[in-house]
């Protein structure tokens, strides 16, 4: 089976910032709540490989731990959909047409119909500016998107003979659900998974871009955009790098999604032959 | 009209089809008739152009003097539709959803440029009108799902004749429909082709339908056409090996061993199933609606009871209740003395398995075989510590080889998983299995062989079948006693020979009447 290169520049470009930001944890090239005012706004040298910002801090160390951030939020956020999106999927895929189903997908109804970065900034800012609030906010939009794929692939299965003979073979639904169901969706949610992912990394940089987010000192790739703002003639790469950062990523992402979708999608593998 | 010479297809370097040559003469029925993979599909797409990706072709396909395989793409496209149409075997997917029959029918014509909108709508209207959808009971805004199956295939036929094509290639047209519709549909296109002067190509499986509608048939085995020739004289010389394999394997009737009539072990009382009725407003529902009416029953060990019924009459929705999956909201299910239900325990659950009709959607394709077998054993307190053991056994029993069950479930053909869902059905050492449809997916070869397995599982392990199906030839072959369903009800029920020979019911004389046959002093030869 051939491999889409959709998949193949994805995958490289998504570990590249993975790698990056586990790196940080070991290595930087400077320490970035280092504030070096001598060395301000440096242009790119040997010392300083993309520059310093008007505190002297160097880009790429903060462009590193940044991707670490931004990984962190959007890995939690997207976990809190899965773990308690999908389950809510599953429970209304095998009681769909009762009360319960009902409950649980006008619920999801009800969450999708705020505007959700609204309701993001809402939250951050009634409880605090913090990452932890950051991760809750985008996590509580992403139930209902995982608990929708969840029961619209878990609805096409239930109705397929081999449940039907599970069910013969006296099993109940919870244990069908996990047995049968829940393996053969899995394909729909890892697409969904790094869909996700990359919105949630686009979210985090809005919140810390208005301040919402991972506070200071701990760098951010909204943020630094948000400071380089006020820089943007004099110094305009300082916005331009966190910039790049951000849509390499969430573009390496998204790609990886498309790929894997087309990968695991069996009518499109068809068609490849 | 179309003459293929030394047709060969090659798929990635895998040949498809090897030389074939088919004569289809103008103003006659031509048959196309081979098992699954045979290529007859594949021999209708290389006529129309309709190859696809990384097909070789080699040899001709000629319409007149043009070679059909030289045509360019454009050119193609004119003939598509105009000179030739096409009728496919699923008309639940043939048609497009979001459009009204009238402009899907009108559709051909435009695109064609040989009317204008009103005008087609107008030709739509008289097309429809006569493959039997008049516009004052069908109307051309009516939309696909607003249609049964059989009208759907109407309106495709309806698509396919717009332009009087010369030619019409009819690809298994007959094959998702009932026996009942079936013969509607035969003898429309039958009538079309004495109406319109054009040529059909009809591809199917079912030696009986070429039997009663081609002039010329051509028999088709992997690629190859083993033997052709005009109807009658091909079915009563039967030249070719395959041909009178393919003709045995369909008359196929397997040996039974009847067994004294014993105790009832499953017995239906004035069962009654019904569905909610659909939503009226938030909380109202309208009435429900009785899918099930009144049926009552008892089968005795060891007995092959056939249920025979076309689509929707209630035979699926019986099997349900009768393992026990859905409650009944009247009568009584009683088996091994105990009332069937949703409750009903598990250990006597175990006593009564199926084998469902799709051997494609019966297997979690993540599972080893193993696994898939021994999922019954979950109806056991504990399963047995002999598990693996058990399961080489069954696999044994229905002729695989025990190492089958290391592997995934795609690496077996539609007859091998139709062995392993009646291994899995076996597993728990039941009294009842109910067949749901179990055959019919399968080609006639693999049929005859799935029905002997089937026979010779009942004489060694004392089984009962109920037997669901509505092929009547099939029910004939296998069953003591026979039940005929309709919209819910039993209309007829007894001796298997005396039923099929004796109908009481019309509407049993009326299945029986439109189940196509080869005429049977075709066969003397034959059962000599």
């Amino acid at each position: 089976m051939r491999v889409p290169a959709t998949l193949i520049a994805g995958a490289i470009l998504s570990t590249f910032f993975l790698v990056v930001a586990l790196a940080s944890f070991i290595w930087t090239p400077h320490d970035v709540a280092a504030l070096n005012i001598s060395d301000k706004l440096q242009a790119p040298s040997a010392t300083y490989w993309l520059g310093t910002d008007h505190f002297g801090r160097d880009t790429l160390s903060m462009l590193m731990v940044g991707a670490r951030t931004s990984l962190a939020v959007a890995i939690v956020a997207v976990g809190i959909g899965i773990v308690i999106g999908v389950p809510l999927g599953l429970v209304a895929a095998a009681t769909r047409g009762s009360l319960l189903d009902e409950i649980i997908m006008r619920g999801n109804d009800l969450v999708f119909a705020f505007p959700s970065l609204v309701i993001a900034i809402l939250i951050t800012a009634v409880f605090g500016p913090s990452a932890v609030n950051a991760i809750l906010a985008i996590g509580i939009f992403n139930i209902p998107v995982f608990a929708r794929v969840t029961r619209g692939g878990a609805l096409s299965l239930w109705t397929l003979d081999y449940i039907l003979a599970a069910r013969v073979a006296g099993k109940g639904k919870a244990r069908i659900s996990i047995e049968h169901v829940l393996p053969n969706i899995l394909n729909l949610l890892i697409v969904q998974g790094t869909i996700q992912f990359s919105l949630g990394i686009l979210a985090e940089a809005a919140l810390s871009y208005i301040g919402l987010g991972a506070q200071p000192p701990t760098p951010s790739w909204g943020r630094m955009l948000s400071e380089a703002q006020t820089m943007i003639y004099s110094a305009p790469r300082l916005a331009m790098w966190p910039g790049l950062a951000i849509v390499a990523m969430v573009l390496g992402l998204n790609l990886m999604g498309d790929g894997l979708r087309d990968l695991t999608d069996p009518r499109l593998r068809r068609e490849r032959g | 009209m179309i003459r293929c010479e030394d047709l060969s297809v090659s798929i990635h370097g895998e040949a498809i089809l090897r030389e074939v040559s088919i004569d289809i003469a103008p103003g006659k029925v031509t048959g196309l008739v081979g098992e699954s993979g045979s290529g007859k599909s594949m021999s209708a797409l290389a006529i129309m152009g309709l190859l696809p990706r990384g097909a070789e072709v080699s040899g001709r396909v000629m319409m007149g003097d043009e070679n059909l395989l030289d045509t360019p793409e454009r050119r193609m496209c004119d003939i598509r539709g105009n000179r030739i149409g096409m009728i496919f075997q699923e008309p639940m997917t043939a048609l497009n959803p979001v459009k009204t029959i009238g402009d899907q029918v009108a559709e051909t014509l435009i695109v064609h440029g040989k009317a204008s909108r009103a005008e087609a709508r107008e030709i739509a209207a008289e097309k429809l009108t006569r493959v039997g959808l008049p516009p004052d009971r069908f109307p051309l805004s009516r939309f696909p799902h607003e249609l049964s199956g059989g009208q759907r295939q109407r309106v495709a036929i309806a698509t396919a004749i717009a332009l009087s094509p010369e030619l019409l290639i009819a690809d298994e047209p007959t094959t998702a429909l009932d026996v009942t519709t079936q013969a509607q549909i035969l003898d429309l296109l039958n009538e079309l082709v004495d109406e319109l002067g054009m040529s059909l190509l009809l591809i199917t499986h079912d030696l009986a339908v070429v039997a009663g509608m081609a002039d010329h048939v051509a028999v088709m085995k992997e690629g190859e056409i083993v033997e052709a020739g005009a109807t009658e004289p091909l079915f009563r010389a039967m030249e070719h090996p395959y041909t009178k394999r393919l003709f045995a394997a369909t008359a196929h009737q397997p040996e039974r061993r009847p067994l004294p009539p014993e105790d009832p072990i499953l017995d239906l009382t004035d069962v009654v199933r019904e569905y909610p009725g659909p939503r009226k407003g938030v909380f109202g529902r309208g009435d429900p609606f009785r899918a099930v009416n009144a049926v009552s029953f008892q089968l005795h060990a060891g007995e092959s009871l056939g249920l025979v019924g076309e689509s929707g009459c209630g035979k699926s929705t019986l099997t349900r209740a009768i393992l026990g999956l859905d409650p009944v909201q009247g009568g009584e299910i009683r088996a091994f003395d105990h009332r069937v239900g949703p409750d009903f325990p598990n250990a006597l659950r175990s006593g009564i398995q199926v084998v469902f009709q799709d051997p494609y959607a019966s297997f979690n394709p993540r599972w080893r075989v193993e696994r898939l077998v021994a999922e019954p054993f979950h109806l056991m307190p504990a399963p047995p510590a002999d598990r693996r053991e058990r399961v080489a056994q069954v696999l044994e029993d229905v002729g695989l080889n025990p190492d089958a069950m290391d592997r995934y479930i795609h690496e077996f053909s539609g007859g091998q998983r139709q062995r392993i869902a009646i291994a899995r059905a076996l597993i728990t050492r039941p009294d009842l299995i109910v067949l749901d449809e179990a055959v019919s997916a399968l080609d006639v070869s693999i049929r005859a062989q799935i029905l002997d397995l089937i026979s010779d599982l009942q004489a060694e392990h004392k089984l009962s079948y109920i037997f669901i199906s509505h092929d009547l030839s099939v029910v004939r072959a296998v069953t003591d006693r026979v039940m005929v369903m309709k919209a819910g009800e039993i209309v007829e029920a007894g001796v298997t020979q005396t039923v099929f020979d004796a109908p009481q019911h019309p509407y049993t004389r009326q299945l029986i009447a439109a189940t196509p046959r080869i005429p049977e002093d075709w066969q003397e030869a034959k059962h000599a």
